[in-house]
């Protein structure tokens, strides 16, 4: 009885609606109308979003953006201004760090989604080195000390599933997934342990020498003041630049970015031209994972001077979207990391008016990367609306 | 030593077993959840986010029924007004996923994980706007009496409860102390397991998950299962985010108030290989473990060392799994790839 | 159109990018004859199959099932059509059981009766012959048991029209004659059979008409009765087989690569080589002839260090170190380059292993060289220049050397390969199915560098489907059937019937004779 009904179905000489094709080739200009088309479609849902929920009008909006931004040009003056810019600037940066060490993984089809746990891995290193070591080394020491520390710490616990992957096949999305949460009840109970001896108030924070340690922790300002202008932000932009130059020169220049292009495109091209596939994701994983660490470090020293389980604020995800939207492009990644922290720091500045700070911007980065996402569909695929062509 | 003894007593005792229960039950909506999406060949990193849609869902149907919507409570519709803004909740995360990684084709890992970000964030939006409603310094949305509805316990429980006998009393609390969704779940997991094993839809969905170019040529619609398995799935984790608002805290808002619920569910899918047989008990191991610290009332900072536990297990399982190389104990073979028929 | 006809298409084209895989094809299939569907490697023959079952949709032209004009747009529709195709490639879960894949995506009651399902399999199964254990999983299974599922999966679901795309080409001469008496069974039962082949002995052994595709064009169809492998082959090709391959004397004497009592395993752990042994002599060509799958793959790969060896040895003698001898077993691909063997290696699968589809023909030219020096860097000038040259040599045709190799058709993306390799200056020079899916002009380029090769003293190992290019092109050719070499002949001295009968191992005298053909 069905048989027959979907016979009769299958029948009918009717063509699909819709038919979905690859596409062959696309303009690289058409592709971006596709993406910047989507973006804007995804803007205006945003502004009816915060228009219902705030009562805000397009301009204000816009004013929050700048306001976040470049901050307030009127009432509180150039401190707000720059702490708002840098603010921005900063998250930039952290984002873009962890998304260039993701470039490498991603790259050779490694789903490295385990940058939350090694970025934390090299936080925690280096606060711990902040803590310890400080009374006994020079500033130059520590630095150099923390450096190395939260390297190997990053590459240690990027290398784990590396090596599993390596060796046995084992999954490494759902591995590093899970070295993720490991770290984090790691980085919980450290900063137990560390602020309760201490007798700090509230949970996780490691910051005994308050001010005095914040300096010796970074650069110290005295010497760097004349330099940068006591930006120490400044610092962290030179990190990532650098990074970023680096990972350019890595993957497009050296022997082994070609390995790694080569063993993610085939794995069996990698091994007809003779490249060790094995300890090619070991030691991709370890570059990843240390430039993660590196990142933790940059954090904690430069910026946060502690580190609990809000530390990483889920950037090590955020990354692996900067990094597929930036379709591992240190340009394209630089630019969708800018627009996120912008994007982010601009709702928080909307919602504050009706008190409910970050949550709204997670909403609404969320909107704008769903549409984005989703852009990527139009740009590699075609679709065919089909008309029967009158043959009688 | 001290520590094992004191583990011991406490895995012994009442509230104990009644804790982990209902921890581990939560765990187990979001585990089956995203086992059926799993099994359709898709990893939803979705699912923490979609748990969270699921859970503020559930406690705006509550918050509004109980304050806007009726003059007279009634628990049974106040269950029901919670279930369908859970569902509707869970399901337009559900409905987002699917609709781009299956008809968009884009990347799974990085639409589960914008998923996450945006239903979190949906969810301690909108509990936090229901939190300023309520007047409670924007910090908690309390539906006490929707709570205790969804604790209704089956009708024998009271009987035992009160009964003399002490080895009654400790039957009932463990086995009957909780609310009706607490035996849905065992039921659903009952359930999946014949489901997958047993029907042809099961037979279909697991082979859309393996190999979809198979199923495809089998005369499957393999687009129709993603959807299907995704959306149902993401209403069973919603479920599971709503229950531990509802029962485990007694139908209590907090921002964050899931934690790492939903990710440690994604853990348990693992753990318990792909089967939800393995998931009911694995879901009371990791449930255990993750009140066993407080129960036993040592140091904070051992407590996170417990809750350290279940990830390591599942990482264990998944080494073991992966050196043993059963075919029948490997993810779905497709996991994480989108499927486009006219692929050369 | 008469009542009996089956199946027809009317002008049925369909493109991927600018490839033309099939232009405005017509074909008709009658109830109760098995039609062969005959063209080279790459002619359009599984491209129009799949349309017929649902997995691709014509740009153009339009598709009859019992006179009624249909609309395919699913392998579901084609199921319902009674349309069933076995892939080359099978479409089986591995994890399931063969019960379980048999009934996969039918209707019926939700809950599985699994043994009124295997109480009909057993009735397909004892009507045509078939042995089959419906519990057993895939992943258990060997080759043909496989197929097997296959076939019963399509009988089971009821398929009047039955597709299957080379049958035989994973098959043993046995099993290939067991599913061809299944297939006549079946066209007696009435139902309508298209199978796909570049086989022509199977053409004529099975067959009742045959539609000839060349080029995604469908040149003609005839009757088997009134067809001759001289004229399908003519059909085929286009005009008539005067392979006029040059084949200059083999002026080499000097023993390259000896391989003794190798055996290698394949990935499913049986024997893909068995207790090989033969030698390759600098300045000649060997042909490598056998059904596909016969070993090849492994013996190409395992000189070239990507396949573990069981057991054996293979031994280089290195022109530039006085024909020192030096053993290639158990080194990598790296360590056997290191040792400064001038290996290059053609693979069959060229985009999958011989090049990187997504990198231009400049960063393809490094794939075997880029190590070469101690910095840390790659040196990209004289990859770019060595991929100019091969452009204006070989006449590739790109829009530049950095667009994707992906991009380039068949013919170019082999140029790139073999000229690559070429260019390496080999002292031994490996190709396998080097002008598979390759049009008549780009063939002879392959086959004139080849020779080129030879003439400098090259030792070249030609791996070949097609046994009038083997006859006409190497010096020697070895048999491979079934991991065994089964002659090692004189290629000027041989017949095309002798090389088919070892290839099939049915005569086993052949093979002593092939040893007295050894090069003297």
């Amino acid at each position: 009885m069905s048989k027959d009904t979907t016979n009769t179905k299958a029948l009918q000489p009717k063509q699909p609606l819709l038919h979905i094709v690859r596409r062959a080739d696309l303009a690289w200009w058409k592709s971006w109308l596709f993406r910047i088309g989507a973006f804007v479609i995804s803007c205006i849902v945003c502004l009816i979003i915060i228009n219902s929920v705030t009562g805000a009008g397009a301009s204000d909006v816009w004013k929050a953006l700048v306001k976040s931004f470049i901050g307030s040009s009127t009432s509180v003056g150039e401190a707000i201004k720059t702490i708002q810019f840098w603010a921005v600037i900063r998250e930039t940066l952290l984002l873009l760090g962890i998304a260039l060490a993701l470039v490498p993984a991603f790259k050779m089809r490694f789903w490295n989604i385990g940058a939350r746990g090694q970025f934390f891995a090299g936080a925690l290193t280096t606060a711990i080195v902040m803590k310890f070591l400080t009374p006994y080394m020079s500033t130059g020491m520590l630095f150099v000390t923390m450096i190395v520390g939260s390297v190997l710490a990053g590459a240690l616990w990027g290398v784990i599933p590396a090596i599993f992957k390596a060796k046995w096949n084992t999954n490494e999305t759902l591995f590093t997934l899970m070295m993720n949460y490991i770290m984090v009840q790691i980085v919980a109970y450290c900063s137990i342990i560390w602020a309760a001896r201490e007798g700090a108030p509230g949970m996780g924070v490691i910051n005994k020498l308050g001010s005095e340690f914040y300096m010796k922790g970074w650069f110290a300002t005295d010497i760097m003041s004349g330099v940068f202008s006591d930006k120490n932000d400044m610092i962290m932009v030179f990190i990532v630049v650098a990074l970023a130059a680096f990972m350019w020169v890595y993957m497009n220049r050296t022997k082994r970015g070609y390995e790694i292009s080569v063993v993610g495109e085939s794995e069996n091209t990698a091994r007809y031209a003779g490249i060790n596939v094995k300890s090619v994701i070991i030691r991709t994983m370890l570059l990843s994972g240390a430039i993660c660490g590196l990142i933790g470090f940059m954090m904690v020293s430069g910026y946060a001077h502690t580190v609990s389980v809000d530390t990483e604020g889920m950037r090590g995800f955020t990354a692996i979207i900067v990094t597929w939207l930036g379709k591992f492009k240190v340009g394209y990644m630089a630019l969708v990391s800018l627009l996120l922290s912008l994007l982010s720091a601009g709702t928080s500045q909307l919602a504050t008016s009706i008190g409910l700070k970050e949550t709204l911007a997670d909403v609404l980065v969320g909107i704008v990367l769903f549409f984005i996402i989703g852009s990527e569909f139009f740009v590699n695929y075609k679709i065919k609306f089909r008309r029967k062509e009158g043959t009688k | 030593m001290d520590y094992i003894i004191s583990a011991i007593t406490t895995i012994f005792s009442t509230s104990f077993v009644t804790m982990a229960i209902t921890k581990g039950i939560s765990l187990l909506y979001g585990a089956l959840g995203e086992m059926m999406t799993e099994k359709a060949g898709n990893m939803n990193l979705g699912i923490p986010g979609i748990m969270y849609m699921g859970a503020v869902g559930g406690i705006f149907g509550a918050y509004m029924y109980e304050n806007n919507w009726s003059s007279s409570f009634s628990p049974f519709l106040a269950i029901l007004v919670a279930l369908a803004f859970c569902l509707l909740f869970s399901m337009l995360g559900g409905l987002i996923y699917s609709f781009l990684t299956i008809t968009l084709k884009a990347n799974q890992n990085v639409t589960g994980l914008a998923l996450t970000t945006f239903g979190t964030g949906f969810a301690n939006f909108l509990g936090g706007s229901l939190a300023k409603l309520s007047g409670n310094d924007g910090l908690a949305v309390v539906v006490r009496k929707t709570g205790k509805a969804f604790k209704t316990t089956l009708p024998f429980y009271e009987p035992m409860a009160n009964s003399n006998s002490g080895f009654l009393k400790t039957v009932g609390e463990v086995l009957f102390s909780y609310g009706f969704l607490t035996y849905v779940c065992i039921a659903l997991a009952i359930g999946l397991a014949f489901v997958f094993n047993r029907t042809r839809w099961g037979l279909n969905l697991r082979a859309v998950g393996e190999n979809p170019g198979a199923a495809d040529a089998a005369g499957v619609n393999v687009n129709a299962y993603k959807y299907i398995a995704t959306m149902a799935g993401s209403a069973v984790a919603g479920i599971g985010g709503m229950y531990f608002v509802m029962e485990r805290i007694s139908g209590v808002w907090q921002n964050n108030a899931l934690g790492d619920t939903g990710w440690l569910a994604v853990a348990l899918v693992i753990f318990a290989l792909w089967r939800p047989g393995r998931a009911i008990w694995g879901s009371l191991l990791f449930g255990g473990l993750c009140v066993l610290g407080t129960c036993m009332n040592v140091p904070d900072q051992t407590k996170e060392i417990v809750r350290m536990l279940p990830y390591i297990m599942t990482v264990l399982v998944l080494v073991v799994t992966s050196l043993r190389k059963r075919r029948e104990d490997q993810p779905p073979q497709s996991l994480g790839l989108s499927y486009f028929r006219e692929e050369r | 159109m008469s009542d009996n006809t089956a199946i027809k298409l009317v002008n049925i084209s369909k493109s991927f990018g600018s490839v033309k895989a099939n232009y405005k094809i017509n074909l008709e299939v009658r109830k109760g004859e098995i039609l062969s569907l005959l063209g080279e490697n790459g002619s359009g023959k599984t491209t129009l199959m799949n349309m017929i079952s649902g997995i691709y949709f014509p740009d153009e032209g339009s598709i009859y099932v019992d006179g009624q004009e249909v609309c395919i747009r699913s392998p579901r529709d084609a199921f319902d059509l009674g349309i069933g195709m076995i892939h080359q490639h099978f479409k089986l879960v591995d994890v399931l059981t063969a019960a379980q894949n048999i009934v996969l995506g039918l209707k019926g009651k939700a809950v599985l009766d699994e043994k009124s399902i295997e109480n009909k399999i057993a009735d397909l199964c004892a009507k045509y012959g078939f042995e089959l254990e419906p519990h057993k999983k895939i992943y258990d299974m060997s080759v043909s048991e496989k197929q097997t599922v296959e076939i019963v999966k399509m009988l089971y679901r009821g398929a009047n029209i039955l597709i299957l795309d080379e049958p035989t080409a994973v098959l043993t001469p046995q099993e290939a004659d067991r599913l061809f008496e299944v297939l006549r069974n079946m066209r007696n039962d009435g139902k309508a059979i298209i199978i796909i082949t570049h086989k022509l002995n199977e053409v004529l052994s099975v067959s009742d008409r045959v539609s000839i595709l060349r080029k995604g064009e469908n040149v003609g169809t005839i009757d088997t009765a009134n067809a001759t492998e001289m004229t399908l082959t003519e059909m085929m090709v286009g005009k008539k087989v005067e392979l006029d391959i040059a084949r200059p004397e083999p002026k080499g004497d000097i023993k390259r690569v000896e391989v003794k009592n190798l055996t290698c395993l394949n990935k499913y752990g049986y024997k893909a080589l068995d207790d090989v042994s033969f030698d390759v002599w600098g300045g000649e060509i060997l042909g490598i002839a056998g059904v596909a799958g016969s070993g090849q793959k492994e013996l190409l790969e395992a000189i070239a260090g990507l396949q573990p060896v069981q057991e054996g040895s293979i031994v280089y003698f290195d022109p530039e170190k006085d024909n020192q001898p030096s053993q290639l077993v158990g080194k990598t691909p790296r360590e056997i380059k290191e040792l400064g063997v001038h290996l290059s290696f053609v693979p069959e699968d060229r985009l999958g292993m011989g090049l990187v589809g997504s990198m231009g023909m400049s960063d393809n030219m490094m794939l075997r060289s880029y190590r070469q020096g101690k910095s840390a860097f790659t040196d990209r000038r004289s990859p770019k220049a060595l991929a100019e040259d091969i452009k204006e040599r070989l006449e590739v045709v790109t829009p530049g050397i950095s667009t994707p190799v992906r991009k380039l058709s068949g013919g170019n993306v082999q140029k790139v390969l073999v000229g690559r390799e070429i260019a390496a200056a080999p002292t031994v020079l490996m190709t396998a199915y080097a002008v598979r899916g390759l049009d008549i002009n780009t063939s002879y380029t392959i086959y004139h560098l080849l020779n080129e090769q030879k003439e400098k003293g090259v030792a070249v190992v030609f791996v070949g489907e097609d046994l009038d290019v083997l006859l006409g092109l190497a010096d020697r050719i070895l048999v491979l059937c079934d991991g065994q070499v089964t002659g090692i002949v004189d290629a000027r001295n041989t017949t095309k019937e002798a090389i088919g009968l070892m290839m099939t191992k049915q005569n086993n005298e052949i093979t002593e004779k092939g040893g007295e053909a050894e090069h003297e």
